[in-house]
């Protein structure tokens, strides 16, 4: 019995003594939108921003790459520091609140109720890679709805999709021009949700 | 017996008597002086019938004068003109008038003088009349007759009216609505037979039962209204209470309403919560899945990590 525990110890130690990569983590963050004119509609109202919806793969923190048309990869040595799902949601909210478009912007964790709700489904935000590896673009694709909470019913929508080349082909270079491209999408929302409300 | 008879002395109180006598008539019958009386004069339109010379003329009943002169008036030949003297403490004023007016049965006539305001200034005779003038009204009998003759004249306008009013044509009608009229009544006489008659006077009879049955009533009627009052209170204050009970049940759905808002806010907050847990509890088992997704491919990885690490680009 003995001898069986001394093997089961050693198996474990021979296991902790491989080493791994270190992992860069990286932040999603759209730098704020100012300085814009925006239309007055929705200067009296109040916006709840939803939890974005997102393919499995944009709930992990795992950073992944396309490689090609169909081949999906993860970095090893670079990760989101949050999950993207949680922070575009982030993103969102904080890109509203500079705007001053509405009176007051809530993320979904509030418990205040508001006069409009924004769902957003994010269809595509990865860092694609062509068959060599050598050359590599980012794409943001996201739909936006507006939503009246009295009606229950959608007042208008959008659907904006950006594509940016990235400088090098690299994990850091992705996540710069993710940011980039999510930052002009943000923009464009922003434009388009200033004329939405009723 | 020496029957010694004083004729001389009865002479003497025989004419003493007489003389008195006569003194006392002229006394009487002694015209007032011309100091005493003044002269008036009076123009009837009218026949003066039973007025004579000496007629009393009278004011308000009291003989104050007398008539002096009758004659035509010279300058208006329809006119009578009466002098007459009346005394001068006689109050004659502007708006004295003179009056015909018959003294009982006997056709006798004198002047009844009749004052108007008391204000009024006397009488005086204006220029060119030699005596003043009193005016005069028409008589009882002028006014009679006037009267009559406007009473003749409207009769006669209303005869004439009558005579054109039934004229041939309208006689016809006449006629025709009395030979309607006659019809009608024939055929109320028919209807009003002994039955018609018989019945009526039953229904009269039925009426006095009702009347009487109703007099019988009333009293029923009134012990009912009574009844009705009392019950109309017990009704009220039944409504009062089911009013209170309402207004009670109002106040314990709103309060049951404030409950339910409470409730319902709470069940919000709690479902929201659960919502936010349910999101994490996602993001969790994604996680979970694709670490047992790891595992299952190659279960060694627990301790040893033998899988092959693909060098994503850009990593060394």
């Amino acid at each position: 019995m003995k001898n069986i525990l001394l093997s089961f110890a050693l198996l474990f130690v021979l296991g902790c003594s491989r080493t791994s990569p270190a992992i860069t983590e990286y932040k999603i963050e759209a730098s704020s939108i100012q300085n814009q004119n925006f239309q007055k509609s929705c200067e009296q109202k109040s916006l709840t921003v939803s939890q974005v919806f997102v393919s499995s793969s944009l709930m992990s923190k795992k950073m992944k790459y396309i490689v090609g048309k169909y081949k999906e990869y993860a970095y090893n040595e670079s990760a989101w520091a949050e999950n993207p799902n949680r922070a575009i949601s982030d993103a969102i909210v904080k890109s509203l609140e500079g705007t001053n478009i509405f009176k007051t912007v809530d993320s979904y964790k509030s418990f205040s109720r508001s006069d409009y709700t924004l769902e957003s489904r994010v269809d595509d935000f990865s860092q694609h890679f062509s068959e060599d590896e050598k050359s590599s673009f980012v794409k943001v694709d996201i739909s936006f709805s507006l939503i009246d909470n009295k009606t229950s019913k959608i007042v208008a929508n959008k659907h904006i999709e950006k594509r940016l080349d990235v400088k090098e082909a690299n994990a850091q270079s992705g996540v710069e021009a993710l940011n980039e491209a999510l930052k002009e999408t943000l923009l464009e929302m922003s434009q388009w949700i200033s004329g939405s409300c009723i | 017996m020496n029957n010694k008879v004083n004729y001389t002395l009865i002479g003497i109180l025989v004419l003493f008597g007489l003389s008195m006598m006569f003194g006392f008539a002229y006394w009487m019958l002694k015209p007032s002086t011309d100091a005493d009386t003044q002269k008036y004069l009076i123009y009837f339109n009218e026949s003066v019938f039973g007025l004579n010379l000496d007629a009393p003329v009278k004011y308000r009943g009291i003989t104050v004068g007398k008539v002096t002169r009758l004659r035509i008036n010279p300058k208006n030949t329809e006119q009578v003109e009466v002098t007459v003297d009346i005394l001068k403490s006689t109050p004659i004023k502007e708006n004295t008038v003179a009056k015909l007016t018959a003294q009982g049965i006997t056709g006798l006539t004198y002047i009844n003088l009749t004052q108007g305001k008391n204000d009024a200034p006397p009488l005086r005779a204006k220029s060119g009349q030699k005596y003043p003038v009193i005016k005069t009204v028409p008589s009882f009998f002028e006014h009679f007759e006037r009267s009559l003759g406007n009473v003749s004249s409207e009769l006669s306008s209303t005869l004439a009216k009558t005579q054109q009013l039934l004229n041939q044509k309208n006689q016809e009608e006449i006629s025709r609505l009395l030979q309607h009229s006659a019809n009608i009544m024939n055929k109320i006489d028919k209807l009003l037979d002994e039955k018609t008659v018989a019945h009526f006077q039953q229904s009269m009879n039925n009426l006095d039962k009702i009347t009487y049955k109703v007099d019988h009533l009333i009293p029923t009627i009134d012990r009912f209204i009574l009844k009705s009052i009392a019950w109309e209170k017990d009704i009220t204050k039944s409504f009062d209470s089911i009013k209170d009970t309402y207004v009670n049940m109002d106040k314990t759905m709103d309060n049951m309403a404030v409950s339910f808002s409470d409730s319902a806010l709470t069940f919000e907050k709690m479902s929201h919560t659960i919502n936010n847990t349910m999101l994490e509890s996602q993001n969790m088992m994604i996680d979970l899945e694709s670490t047992l997704e790891e595992l299952k491919r190659n279960p060694s990885d627990i301790l040893y990590k033998k899988t092959e690490q693909r060098k994503a680009p850009g990593e060394r």
